[in-house]
């Protein structure tokens, strides 16, 4: 586990670390606050603040965390909590929930140092780490199945506040895990969301992760899913980013045994002024593991999206095969939509390709949908639930996946688009 | 005969082109009429226009359908008053399974008619029955709309879309282009099932060899923008015989 490979987020934070002095101080009062390690705090100034100069951070909203101040949010209010739950047809008995970070009704807590290698060298993944020193804890033994609803929803007194909830999973070897996360909270305020779900998965264990953002509309979200795969183990995770004002998810594999397999598919969506950061890193670090991205983007208004994939591959990783695809459809020309794929390959038999497209909805579709009777706005729905289908189609559950389509339905509705 | 489709004086520019030049055309219900002509002729403008189709907007003319004007409609809104344009080229939809695509049809048209939704049951037993009399496979309709479709299959999909639909005008833009012998016969089976005393149609075609399985009580020939001849069945065979050269002169 080389610093080197990390060099998106370590070779420029040196440099990075001395000019953010003092927006760390900030931090510094949170830290003791909480009674974090020296330790961590070293780290976190090392690593520094996340600049645009940092390759991992160039499209985030950097100045959201230097600029602004936050305060850790306080438990949040059980009224409050109960009415968003419902919102979300969520039941409480049968779900893990994390409000303002803190675990609930103290189902599965526990003190979670990052597992994951990539964790330790993400800033604010440490900021979490230390801000939040206990996390939910979900352990899967040997040879189990486990289906839970994980909900982590920020619901802050006033703006300015921040949570940081931490979400650790074991799946030990040949167990399976079925587990959905939802990220939502206070429609009007302006809060930050920064969880990080840190999971291992054993000895050909294989989990099946469907997350789905859906913030406040003033709501800064910055999350990180890292996942350690062991030999032979199964990762298959679905993201669907559908609101907030700047939303930042990260998804960090790194296989540390041979045979492993990461399938790795996102949909996100934005409108308004949303500002959408999707990063991947894939890590291939031991031989013949099998990497698939499949990334779809939606956006109008004034929207903007990046998608940041990158895939790394160790001298030693022979017979990786990574495969990467991304697309986005501008709904209207003032959206914007980014895309960077980044390989680095040290190994000499590997399968690598990548693909990214920007577009439009066709004409020719559209035209046809209508010349059969259905309406514009319907038809503009349609062909966007199509898009955004490849990869909803990845979550094996069906009324999962049917809730999810119906999701970006009511998205695209709420735009002023389809019935 | 009450008149279903009134074209008066219709002219449309397309990319800065004229392409149709004063057509004048009226079509009775219980009428069948075919357009011919030859390439470039202006017929799939004239298809498209009449669809409602963005870029093909007339500069000059009017279009009265069943005494409504035709203009001031959107594409879903013709359809759902009543018109149908067979495409000459199906459009692939990838993501949108046949079955989804009949049903939001069929029920966006009932909507806008006034009349209730389908149930489930309902539209699975009627959707059946339509393909079985185009003889395509139920499997079929669970692929994504004509995404690796034959030729032949797309123009199935488009007689299976207008028997759900059941228009007053249906315009077939080229339906037997494309076509084998066997798949023909099935299609104009297909149209010829749709006529009756309340419907129209309007057949688009290059060569007269769908008009041996669809009979057309009149048939027009379109030149550079214009109809030039009017006449009855016969006339279909005679241009068969002696080509366009004679009306493409005419009208220059």
């Amino acid at each position: 586990m080389s610093a080197k490979r990390r060099n998106g987020f370590q070779m420029k934070t040196m440099a990075a670390s001395t000019t953010n002095d003092d927006k760390l101080a900030h931090y510094r009062a949170a830290f003791e606050h909480a009674q974090a390690s020296e330790t961590l705090w070293r780290r976190f100034v090392e690593l520094g603040l996340p600049a645009r100069a940092q390759e991992a951070w160039h499209y985030a909203d950097v100045g959201a965390f230097s600029r602004e101040s936050w305060a850790m949010a306080a438990p949040a209010d059980g009224a409050a909590v109960r009415s968003l739950l419902s919102e979300l047809a969520l039941d409480p008995a049968t779900s893990l929930v994390l409000a303002n970070g803190r675990v609930l009704d103290d189902k599965g807590v526990g003190s979670a140092a990052a597992g994951a290698a990539a964790l330790h060298a993400h800033s604010l993944a440490t900021l979490n780490e230390a801000l939040t020193p206990r996390a939910a804890v979900i352990t899967i033994a040997a040879g189990e199945t486990k289906t839970l609803t994980v909900a982590s929803l920020t619901l802050p007194a006033g703006d300015g506040e921040m949570a940081h909830p931490r979400i650790a999973i074991k799946v030990a070897a040949g167990a399976r895990a079925d587990l959905r996360f939802i990220f939502a909270g206070s429609a009007g305020k302006r809060y930050w969301s920064n969880p990080v779900v840190d999971i291992t998965l054993g000895e050909g264990a294989e989990a099946r992760l469907v997350s789905m953002a859906r913030e406040g509309e003033q709501a800064l979200h910055t999350g990180v899913i890292a996942a350690t795969v062991e030999r032979r183990a199964r990762l298959i995770l679905t993201e669907l980013i559908l609101g907030g004002r700047s939303i930042r998810r990260e998804t960090l594999v790194d296989f540390i045994g041979e045979d492993g397999a990461a399938d790795l598919a996102g949909a996100y969506l934005g409108g308004g002024e949303t500002r959408i950061d999707v990063r991947s890193e894939v890590s291939h670090l031991s031989p013949r593991c099998r990497s698939r991205q499949l990334y779809r983007g939606v956006l109008d208004d004034k929207a903007f999206a990046a998608f940041q994939g990158r895939v790394y591959v160790a001298p030693h990783a022979q017979g990786s095969d990574a495969a990467q695809s991304t697309r986005s459809l501008l709904l209207q020309r003032t959206a914007e939509a980014a895309a960077k794929p980044e390989l680095e390959i040290h190994a000499d038999d590997v399968k690598c390709s990548h693909g990214a497209t920007v577009g439009e909805l066709d004409p020719d579709m559209l035209f046809y949908l209508e010349a059969r009777g259905v309406p514009p706005a319907e038809a503009r729905s349609m062909l966007v639930k199509a898009f955004i289908g490849e990869v909803l189609e990845t979550i094996a559950d069906e009324s999962l996946r049917e809730r999810n389509i119906d999701r970006v339905g009511r998205w695209m509705t709420g735009r002023g688009e389809g019935a | 005969m009450t008149v279903m489709l009134e074209i008066k004086n219709l002219h449309t520019t397309v990319g800065g082109r004229e392409i149709l030049n004063g057509v004048n055309l009226t079509i009775r219900a219980g009428e069948v009429h075919a357009i011919m002509g030859p390439n470039g002729s202006g017929k799939s403008t004239l298809s498209y226009v009449l669809a409602g189709r963005d870029g093909y907007t007339p500069t000059q003319g009017s279009v009265t359908f069943q005494g409504r004007d035709l203009l001031a409609l959107d594409p879903a809104e013709r359809a759902a008053a009543g018109i149908f344009l067979g495409f000459q080229y199906p459009v692939e939809i990838p993501g949108i399974s046949t079955m989804n695509f009949l049903r939001t049809a069929l029920n966006a048209v009932r909507k806008a008619r006034g009349e209730a939704e389908l149930s489930a049951a309902d539209f699975l037993k009627l959707v059946r029955e339509k393909a079985k009399t185009l003889d395509m496979d139920p499997e079929m309709l669970k692929r994504s709309v004509n995404v690796g479709f034959s030729g032949g299959e797309k123009k199935r999909n488009e007689m299976l879309q207008m028997a759900m639909l059941q228009p007053r005008l249906a315009i077939l833009d080229e339906t037997d282009s494309g076509l084998d012998i066997d798949a023909l016969k099935v299609v104009s089976h297909g149209i010829n099932a749709l006529r009756g005393p309340e419907r129209s149609l309007l057949m688009i075609t290059h060569y007269q060899r769908l008009l041996d399985y669809v009979v057309p009580d009149v048939v027009h020939v379109l030149a550079k923008g214009r109809i030039v001849k009017t006449g009855g069945k016969e006339l279909a065979l005679e241009l068969e015989r002696e080509g366009y050269a004679p009306y493409v002169g005419e009208a220059a």
